[in-house]
């Protein structure tokens, strides 16, 4: 686990972006580079978890629909906010994923020793997607697990 | 013995009617005389003149009638000529008679003379018609082509059938056939001879040339006789019965020509020509000279008579002169002493009248003659007379006697009646002139006081007019100080419209500015979103970069950072900017909304800078009014002295008309009126004298009316007038 390794030997770099007024943070390492929000092109009979398409800098880049994973209202409007690319390893293979979020904030330092587990009731959220609660300053950053998160549904999730 | 004019005059048209009378009475005799020879002229010479021109012409016509019946033949054509004849006949036995009924015994022996030869004419024609009817030549002719050519032709076939029956060659032992035909040939040659000799006979004009064919015929004839004989003799095997037929027609052709040459010979034309050549002509020739005869002796019959007509009308040419002479004569002498005698005495009354129309009444009026003009004359006399009367009468009048007394001639007197209307009028003016002369004098000296008192009043009313022209004046000054004061307004109002309209376009610019402000603030924004979106890029890029990456990141951060703040600086700005173009869009608003205002408080300051300068204007024309006024008031206070002067004199000229009316006598009764003068004079001197002249005026219609009642009925003087103004005149001294 080269992600191991490397957290052992210095910080861990997150980026924080919100949904709903809440904060999320994802590890940088994974993160190819933020957009700003477009249209997708929807992809027939594709499901709820990734519905559609886009185009980045000439890759077609599927586009997961997070608020559905995690059970969030769907967005009102898909004009507004950013798109972050990241890549994820899918049976040994990389694969470029997209997905929308309200804004993103910042490139934060954090030791992920100070992770805290979330309190299984303490949110109606997936408890697989969660990896921890981070803090930054006064306010709580939720840590998404990113295997599970964007790992395609194998099994249908227990919607929320 | 009284010869009037009238007399006269119907003795001369008396004398002149009767010789008138002679006059026609000549010339009516003398007329029917020379009728009657004119119609006898007409009725009884001229046409017996007619008659025998008439006569001449039936017995021309019965000699061509005549001439022309010997050139025809066939009894309808005769007959024709023959009717013609006999009415000329008749129509000459007509005139004969007609002629003999109004000729002279002349001209009966003559006429006798004719019927002698025309008896002897009748039986000549008769005899003519006879011969021409007969007609022998003609019947010849046609009984030798009709009846002789049919035996000719019967006789030719006969010798033909006999030639015929001849036997040819020489087997006939008895006789020679050659001999035989030529026997046969001679007979036919005879008989042509004999008839080309009888027709040519017919042709023949000469009596003894056609006596000598005939003869020629004749002797052709019997030598076809003797030929056939001798051939009937010589062949005695002919058929005999041909042969007799043969002798028998040659014995009726030879019948036939005896008879034709019979007939030929006789010549009854020739004979009817000879007759009307010879004793016919002669007698129709005696005849128409004796008509003519006849003729002449009506033409000269004619001119003698007109010879006598001609005669006759001179004699009465000179009887009718002479009566003519006469009458004209008596005419013009009566008419030259009956117009010398009226003209006179005419032209004696034409001087006479024209005399008196000018007025001349010394004129002689006496005539000798006892006459119509004589009456005239006595009448004009008493015209004269009464004319004088009159006249004597209008003298007195002249003199100023109106108690003379006119009367009028007659009703219808015009001018009589003119006189003594004339003296009741001029009593009656010169009494009505002899009051109105007094009341004159009193109004004259009353319109002296008013005068005076007018006077007066006008030089109050010139220092009110000058009091006014004061104020006026005044109030000029005060309303050409509004006029400039209002100007100036105007002015201002004018330019704070303009600078309203100009600070309404300022913000409406301010505001389109603000609106490229918001846009621009826009871009601003785009690009700090687009800045901090770099800005996480590079965080993200330096984050995986590791230690390598970390001054990046520091940069990056501090990059996000700015951007950041310059959203939110951009952010502020566009806020800001859309509410100042919010405030100023409604600044703008209410500008535009202010404008109309503005404009109509311009306006309205405009109107009432004009207005006051129209005022100005009225006042200045006020004030000059009333200085006109002040000059008008001037010459009335002049005007009103001057009418007290005049008023006095108008006093001084009734005394005088007085003393002129005086000069006429009106009898006794108009004294009184008369003695009023001298206290009239009186109460005018007084009006002069200011002070005392309202206590004068009372005591002069206390003084006046008893003097008016005192007078005959109808002269009430009424000073009620007067007593008013002299009440208003106090009440005017009261003010001043």
């Amino acid at each position: 686990m080269t992600n191991n390794s490397m957290e052992a030997n210095r910080p861990d770099l997150l980026l924080i972006f919100r949904l709903e007024g809440e904060a999320f943070a994802l590890s940088v390492s994974w993160v190819h580079e933020i957009l700003d929000a477009q249209p997708w092109a929807p992809v027939p009979n594709s499901g709820p978890f990734a519905p559609g398409l886009i185009n980045v800098r000439g890759a077609v880049v599927p586009v997961i629909d997070i608020r559905h994973r995690l059970g969030l209202p769907p967005a009102r409007s898909e004009r507004t906010g950013r798109m972050i690319v990241f890549e994820h390893v899918i049976d040994c293979v990389s694969h470029k994923l997209a997905f929308n979020a309200d804004s993103v904030e910042q490139v934060i330092e954090c030791d992920l020793a100070s992770l805290e587990p979330v309190p299984p009731l303490g949110t109606s959220w997936p408890q697989e997607c969660l990896r921890g609660v981070v803090r930054n300053g006064d306010e709580l950053v939720i840590l998404l697990e990113t295997e599970t998160t964007f790992a395609p549904p194998t099994e249908p999730f227990v919607a929320a | 013995m009284h010869l009037t004019i009238k007399k006269k005059l119907i003795g001369a048209f008396a004398i002149v009617l009767i010789l008138m009378s002679g006059l026609a009475w000549v010339s009516i005799t003398r007329l029917a005389g020379s009728h009657s020879d004119l119609e006898h002229l007409v009725n009884v010479t001229s046409k017996n003149a007619l008659i025998a021109a008439e006569m001449e012409a039936d017995f021309i016509e019965i000699e061509a009638a005549q001439a022309e019946m010997l050139l025809v033949r066939g009894d309808a054509e005769l007959d024709v000529f023959d009717r013609k004849i006999k009415e000329r006949m008749e129509s000459l036995r007509k005139h004969r008679l007609a002629l003999e009924a109004t000729s002279d015994d002349q001209v009966r022996a003559q006429l006798r003379e004719l019927d002698t030869a025309f008896d002897r004419y009748v039986e000549l024609e008769a005899q003519i018609s006879e011969f021409l009817h007969a007609d022998s030549a003609g019947r010849a002719l046609a009984m030798s082509q009709g009846v002789g050519e049919e035996a000719y032709k019967g006789l030719l076939a006969g010798l033909e059938r006999l030639e015929e029956s001849l036997p040819f060659g020489v087997s006939s032992a008895a006789a020679d056939p050659a001999g035989l035909r030529n026997g046969l040939t001679t007979v036919r040659k005879a008989v042509d001879a004999a008839r080309i000799a009888e027709q040519s006979a017919l042709l023949q004009e000469d009596l003894e040339q056609r006596k000598a064919t005939m003869a020629t015929a004749k002797t052709q004839f019997e030598q076809a006789v003797a030929a056939l004989d001798s051939f009937r003799r010589t062949n005695r095997q002919a058929d005999t019965a041909l042969v007799a037929s043969a002798v028998e027609a040659l014995a009726d052709l030879q019948t036939i020509s005896g008879e034709t040459a019979a007939l030929a010979l006789s010549n009854t034309s020739e004979q009817a020509s000879a007759l009307f050549a010879g004793p016919v002509m002669s007698l129709i020739a005696s005849s128409k000279a004796v008509l003519s005869d006849i003729a002449q002796h009506n033409i000269d019959a004619m001119q003698a008579e007109t010879q006598l007509s001609a005669e006759h009308y001179t004699k009465a040419r000179n009887t009718l002169l002479t009566v003519a002479a006469v009458a004209i004569a008596v005419g013009l002498s009566a008419a030259i002493i009956l117009s010398v005698s009226i003209g006179r005495g005419l032209d004696r009354a034409i001087a006479l009248v024209r005399k008196v129309a000018a007025g001349d009444r010394r004129v002689d009026t006496s005539h000798v003659l006892r006459d119509e003009i004589g009456d005239l004359m006595n009448e004009m006399k008493k015209m004269n007379d009464a004319l004088g009367e009159m006249a004597n009468a209008a003298e007195r009048i002249s003199d100023g006697d109106l108690t003379v007394k006119v009367t009028r001639r007659s009703d219808y007197d015009g001018l009589g009646m003119a006189l003594e209307k004339m003296i009741e009028k001029l009593r009656e003016v010169m009494e009505g002139a002899t009051v109105s002369s007094a009341a004159v004098a009193d109004s004259s000296l009353a319109m002296s006081a008013t005068a005076e008192q007018l006077s007066q009043g006008s030089t109050e009313q010139a220092a009110a007019a000058e009091e006014a022209s004061a104020a006026m004046e005044q109030m000029t000054g005060n309303i050409r100080q509004t006029a400039d004061n209002a100007a100036q307004t105007e002015k201002i109002a004018v330019q704070s419209s303009k600078d309203a309209a100009e600070s309404g376009a300022a913000v409406a610019e301010a505001v389109s500015a603000m609106k490229t402000i918001a846009e621009k603030i826009n871009i601003i924004q785009e690009i700090a979103r687009q800045t901090d979106l770099l800005a996480l890029n590079a965080a993200v890029e330096a984050a995986r970069a590791g230690n390598h990456g970390k001054g990046f990141a520091v940069v990056a951060s501090e990059v996000r950072k700015l951007a950041e703040r310059s959203q939110q600086a951009a952010a502020e700005i566009g806020e800001l900017s859309g509410k100042t173009v919010s405030v100023s869009e409604r600044a703008g608003e209410m500008l535009q909304s202010l404008l109309p205002s503005i404009q109509r408080t311009s306006d309205l300051v405009q109107e009432i800078s004009a207005a006051t300068r129209e005022q100005n204007v009225g006042a200045d024309q006020i004030n000059l009014a009333i200085r006109e006024l002040d000059t008008v008031i001037q010459q009335n206070a002049a005007s009103a002295t001057e009418a007290a002067s005049v008023s006095q004199s108008l006093a001084t000229q009734s005394d005088q008309l007085r003393g002129l009316i005086s000069y006429f006598d009106l009898g006794a009764n108009m004294s009184s009126s008369s003695s009023r003068v001298p206290s009239r004079q009186g109460g005018g001197a007084q009006a002069q004298s200011g002070s005392s002249r309202v206590s004068t005026h009372r005591a002069q219609p206390e003084r006046a009316r008893p003097a008016a009642h005192a007078e005959e009925g109808g002269f009430a003087l009424d000073l009620g007038p007067e007593e008013l103004s002299d009440a208003e005149f106090e009440r005017h001294q009261a003010a001043s």
